[in-house]
């Protein structure tokens, strides 16, 4: 198997599936983030195998006419799609966009089917109507045999490269679209009180980003999302597992090693870029950057700078 | 007279003291760890409380007369080496001040006031846990008080309802 590593998601992100450029993402926990990931291309299809290092999250839009199909690679993950948590007797799929939370290290298998390309392929094929336009905008389906099936053939197909090529699409399609015919049988109902909590979470993620150099109160989100503070910091928890501060600091963090990492001009300033994502005292800063990431901000400066030197 | 200004936050949202001399620091901080710990002792705490418990005064991001007061040497200079390179040094120096001295004095202070008021507690640089667990136990405590005796007052008068009626 060829494996790649990347330190961002975006790289790894958008070379493994079909996701459009509007990713955002977020590493949640301390540590040199690291994906090892490896692609599987068919006119039909991608596969992906994608083992992260530490908590992120990440929210995207797939590129038109595309869906996607994940499972769990291995017992360990522990993670929430679209704020439901996702278990390894599970199948996760959805259209349009994706959204993707980890609670620590984690490991997937998914598919990514171009429908259009399904389509004209197979015109009149009831398989390639369940793989498109059956399939719901996000659910989840409780199905262990077929999750543990999809998951087994990935893996072979991984770890046989020579013959997955000649085989991913004659092997995924037919089992997929079996699974996924069975999929609304399964499926796992989203409770209210769910729908409720991942609503309020995404309302004050937006503010959140559109507030990055400001003063963001638990007030400001109770007034944004239209809940009670301990009802907003439960829903917080349970969806992303952080608080709504912590998990704002964890953004804020990111943000500056985006910037940091890609400096738009060459007299970029860490302290610039600091206050810009509203921090404000430097010494708190570094310590939380590096306790973070694993090395000082300015570090990451001069390593952007150096490779930006490099071309 | 210490003509020093101070300001204190808890992450980058909660404003513990604004401008206030070293004194009245001394009170909002005594004052926001007490409600720290009464919130957590009826499970309404926030990230903020959890925070100043887990770190102490670590985790408090202090200003001296608007700049950032820093109490770790190392980072200090290598922050400040760093700001020069990026030929941010002046903005750096403006703006923050190497001073470890201030925290300890305010662990010196802080748990001298402690004392005072009945609670011998160990350094609160690192963590407040064992401050916390006594304050924790004392409302409690209270608490369980205030309930006996409003169920006491609440019997008393059914009671004198019955005798009256």
């Amino acid at each position: 198997m060829n494996i790649k590593h990347a330190p961002i998601l975006e790289r790894a992100g958008i070379e493994g599936s079909y996701v459009s450029s509007s990713l955002s993402w977020a590493q949640l926990q301390r540590g040199t983030f690291d994906i090892a990931y490896s692609v599987l291309e068919e006119p039909l299809l991608r596969v992906a195998w994608r083992l992260y290092n530490v908590a992120f999250q990440a929210e995207a839009k797939i590129e038109p006419n595309r869906s996607v199909v994940a499972v769990l690679a291995d017992q360990r993950t522990r993670a929430r799609w679209f704020g439901a948590d996702l278990g390894s007797d599970m199948i996760a799929a959805g259209r349009d966009c994706i959204d993707v939370r980890t609670d620590g290290p984690s490991a997937f298998f998914s598919v990514t089917i171009d429908q259009s390309a399904l389509h004209r392929e197979f015109p009149a094929s009831p398989d390639a109507d369940a793989l498109t336009h059956d399939l719901p905008r996000f659910s989840i389906a409780r199905d262990p045999i077929q999750a543990a099936h999809i998951r087994g053939v990935t893996r072979l197909l991984f770890s046989r490269p020579s013959v997955a090529q000649r085989m991913a699409s004659g092997t995924l399609i037919p089992l997929l679209a079996d699974a996924l015919g069975n999929y609304g049988g399964c499926a796992v109902e989203r409770t209210k009180c769910l729908n409720r909590r991942f609503t309020a979470v995404r309302a004050c993620e937006a503010y959140m980003r559109d507030h990055v150099d400001a003063t963001v109160t638990l007030l400001d989100l109770t007034t944004v999302c239209g809940m009670r503070a301990r009802s907003l910091i439960n829903a917080f928890e349970a969806v992303t597992g952080f608080s709504p501060m912590d998990y704002l600091k964890r953004l804020r963090l990111n943000g500056v090693r985006r910037a940091l990492g890609r400096p738009a001009r060459a007299h970029t300033r860490v302290i610039d870029v600091a206050t810009a994502w509203g921090f404000w005292h430097m010494g708190h800063f570094a310590n939380d950057y590096r306790a973070m990431f694993g090395e000082t901000p300015s570090q990451t400066l001069l390593n952007s700078q150096r490779q930006f030197a490099l071309g | 007279m210490d003509p020093a200004r101070y300001s204190v936050r808890i992450g980058e949202s909660h404003c513990v003291a604004e401008g206030i001399p070293y004194d009245a620091l001394l009170d909002r901080i005594v004052e926001f760890t007490i409600r720290a710990a009464v919130a957590r002792s009826v499970d309404e705490s926030e990230w903020e409380h959890e925070e100043l418990r887990r770190r102490g005064l670590s985790a408090l991001q202090i200003f001296c007369n608007q700049r950032a007061v820093w109490d770790d040497r190392t980072t200090f200079e290598s922050e400040i080496a760093a700001a020069r390179r990026q030929d941010a040094a002046e903005t750096f120096e403006a703006t923050n001040e190497l001073n470890p001295a201030l925290l300890a004095s305010l662990d010196r202070d802080l748990r001298a006031r402690w004392r005072r008021a009945g609670y011998e507690v160990p350094s609160l640089l690192r963590d407040m846990k064992p401050l916390f667990a006594e304050l924790e136990r004392d409302a409690a405590e209270r608490c369980a008080d205030a309930r006996e005796s409003l169920l006491g007052e609440i019997l008393k008068a059914q009671a004198q309802e019955t005798r009256q009626s």
